[in-house]
């Protein structure tokens, strides 16, 4: 078996590593600003988006190994604590609570909001426990994938400034690296993709 | 060869795990950071008047460390009539805190920093309701003061102040942290702690970049000692420019052309009203506070902190019952010459001409009789006060920003039903409110262009031309006492014909000039008029 041969912890390291760097930005940054609250709320998922596009694109190249496979799936648990940052500053500190929450954000975006966080979380809970060998379970974490990147890119692209040319490289790369696996990876042969526990 | 490539990984590795070691420690004490931090903001949960006098509104304006010292260093934009003349607290017109030495009425310290309200280890100064909301009365010829609670601050040039403060912060040769830091040290004997150097610097940049920003649109302040003249701040003494700073924080427009000068509103018994300010276009109370803090500098955000909500909540529900002094507490010897036949020939007149917009004090003096018309918009034409403050660019689409801006959940959340603003110019002019006290009321009309109730009520002609400041209280014609050439105290020269001054209209039971005018009425309206 390939992944009994993996040696995860540099992959733990690597991706705790970035992971740490995006959220210290994502707090501190804001600090300086007139409202630092709001600031957090936006930085902490601008860096979930930052750690969602690895995710992403190692997955569409996860053929190429069970390492990149492996390393897809710990970018995608640190984009979800990263998410899970976003959540609890926008839903307890921002609105105070779930219902204030949706009230707050509209019906629809709010409950859209909350059905993704509840999605995100089975999904996690998916990888600990049978992983992503299941062409059902890959299935809805490919939708899952496709729907955080829509969501986000929806809500950024009708902005104006930096805010507007962040989520134009996102797409960009995005699309750079769908091209190129629909390019040259897509009829290769799957790696095995091991679980995350 | 593979030893050295071994070797290398090695190290690769050693760095990758300290690291990851070091970002791991800076994350629990970023967290630690966050949790210290929420204990720097003491939690006051202020009630009433604690409230009302003492409670920060979302209002910070500078450090204590940085107010201690930068009026020593800029005399010349915060003594503009000399330094003879006294301290910035006497010259803008400031009442001055027995309890306090350092700090004036309706100064108060908190732990948050401006506009975001994020805690800070170093003490703000923030403004209070009571900076605005309550006076000094000196009447004519004694040199004693009562400090009243409630009525507009007669002395307080705030705009003018304004000025003046952001003069010295423009001033990047003078004004450093290095600058500060030494005046600090040379009054107190010590330099800034670390904390009180990064507040500093923080919110030194931070408001510099703030006025720097805005200075395309609104120009450069004056300050040198031009910051009480007339034609620089035109505002003056117990007057404001609320809607400019509105039009300036919300709409993002220069606001320059406007002459919305608003006298700082008395704020008794305000159970009393429907529909609040004068334009009556606020019909919740609480709605009305924080328009007030927002247009004193208070933001959308950090009018949102549960504390800061509290507090202007608690002082709102203050002001709805607070009560003036009667009349004759504080001037008991003119009170005592009062002819009763006289007052109630006044009740009858006031009755016939005031009561319908006015309502009345009942019979026990205890409660008040809201008039017919009672929250009515009495249309300009009809009252034929200056239309300024109604007549605005941008009038109609403040109400729609503020319902943008305030929505749900926000504490105070501006809901269309609780605001009103007409389109048409016709349908727009001044509410028909009580005017329970009325003695302390002066001066008179929403742009305090009467300075006495004799006047008001057209016993005596209006002046066109007098002096504000610190005025002495003239308790026979009810209002303010005008020297006949300004001093270092009674300095701003209020000129009715300005634009946004006229002193014109409000001609009830008649007008100066009506042939019907009695003055002998008259006297008796102003002798009930005192007992309100």
């Amino acid at each position: 078996m390939k992944t009994t041969l993996l040696n995860r912890s540099p992959i733990w390291f690597n991706c705790f590593i970035y992971f740490g760097i995006l959220l210290l930005m994502a707090l501190w940054v804001p600090e300086l600003s007139e409202d630092p609250l709001l600031g957090r709320i936006k930085y902490t998922i601008f860096a979930c988006i930052l750690m969602v596009i690895p995710a992403v694109l190692t997955y569409l190249f996860r053929t190429i190994g069970p390492r990149i496979a492996y390393t897809s799936n710990v970018l995608w648990l640190f984009s979800f604590f990263l998410f899970l940052f976003h959540a609890y500053l926008t839903i307890f500190v921002y609105f105070g609570g779930i219902r204030e929450s949706i009230d707050g954000q509209g019906d629809v975006i709010g409950i859209l909001n909350m059905i993704l966080t509840v999605w995100w979380i089975l999904n996690i809970i998916l990888l600990f426990t049978v992983g992503l060998m299941n062409r059902g379970i890959r299935f809805q974490h490919a939708l899952l994938m496709l729907a955080i990147i829509v969501a986000f890119l929806f809500t950024v692209l009708r902005r104006t400034g930096s805010v507007f040319s962040f989520g134009v490289l996102v797409s960009i790369v995005l699309m750079t690296g769908i091209i190129v696996y629909f390019i040259v990876l897509r009829k290769s042969t799957p790696a095995t993709i091991p679980r995350l526990s | 060869m593979q030893v050295n490539v071994d070797k290398y990984f090695a190290v690769l590795r050693k760095i990758r795990a300290l690291a990851a070691i070091l970002i791991a420690l800076l994350l629990v004490l970023t967290f630690v950071y966050f949790k210290v931090s929420q204990n720097w903001v003491k939690s006051a949960n202020l009630k009433g008047e604690e409230a009302f006098l003492k409670g920060a509104i979302g209002t910070e304006v500078m450090p204590l460390v940085v107010l201690d010292v930068l009026p020593d260093m800029f005399p010349e934009n915060f003594q503009p009539a000399g330094v003879e003349a006294g301290d910035w607290i006497d010259q803008f017109g400031f009442i001055r805190d027995p309890k306090n030495e350092a700090l004036p009425v309706g100064f108060t310290l908190s732990n948050r920093r401006p506009k975001s309200g994020a805690p800070s280890p170093v003490p703000f100064v923030a403004l209070t309701c009571a900076l605005c909301h309550s006076t000094e009365i000196q009447p004519v010829g004694t040199n004693e003061t009562h400090f009243i609670i409630g009525p507009g601050n007669r002395s307080l040039n705030l705009f003018s102040w304004l000025d003046a403060f952001q003069a010295s912060i423009l001033d990047e040769e003078k004004l450093t942290l290095e600058t500060l830091e030494g005046a600090y040290h040379e009054k107190h004997g010590r330099k800034y702690t670390l904390s009180e150097k990064l507040m500093t610097r923080l919110w030194l940049n931070g408001i510099r970049k703030s006025i720097g920003a805005g200075l395309p649109r609104f120009d450069e302040p004056f300050g040198h000692g031009k910051s009480r003249d007339p034609s620089i701040v035109a505002a003056g003494p117990t007057r404001t420019f609320p809607f400019r700073t509105i039009v300036r924080s919300a709409l993002n427009r220069p606001g320059e052309k406007m002459a919305v000068y608003t006298k700082i509103s008395t704020i008794y018994l305000q159970k009393n009203r429907r529909w609040a300010q004068v334009d009556g276009s606020i019909n919740d109370i609480d709605l009305r506070s924080a328009t007030a803090a927002f247009a004193a500098g208070a933001t959308v955000q950090n009018l949102k902190i549960p504390e800061i909500a509290n507090t202007v909540k608690e002082a709102s529900k203050f002001t709805e019952t607070l009560q003036g002094p009667p009349y004759a507490k504080l001037f008991p010897a003119q009170a005592a010459l009062s002819d009763p036949d006289l007052v109630e020939r006044g009740r009858q007149l006031y009755m016939t001409s005031c009561n319908s917009c006015h309502g009345h004090r009942t019979s026990d003096g205890l409660g008040w009789v809201n008039g017919a018309r009672h929250g009515e918009i009495i249309p300009l034409e009809e009252i034929g006060t200056d239309p300024e403050r109604v007549v605005f660019r941008h009038y109609e689409r403040i109400t729609a920003k503020l319902v943008e801006l305030f929505q749900e959940p926000h504490p105070f959340p501006m809901a269309p039903e609780n605001l009103r603003a007409p389109n048409e110019v016709e349908k727009r002019g001044y509410v028909a409110a009580p005017i329970e006290t009325a003695y302390l009321r002066a001066p008179y009309l929403h742009n305090a262009s009467v300075m006495t109730l004799a006047e008001l009520i057209n016993l005596q002609p209006r002046r066109t031309k007098f002096y504000r400041g610190r005025n002495a209280y003239d308790p026979e014609n009810v209002g303010f006492i005008s020297p006949a050439e300004p001093n270092e105290f009674v300095y701003f020269e209020f000129d009715t014909s300005l634009r946004g001054n006229s002193n014109k209209g409000h001609d009830y039971p008649w007008s100066y000039d009506d042939p019907d005018r009695d003055p002998a009425e008259l006297k008796a309206l102003l002798a009930y008029l005192k007992t309100l």
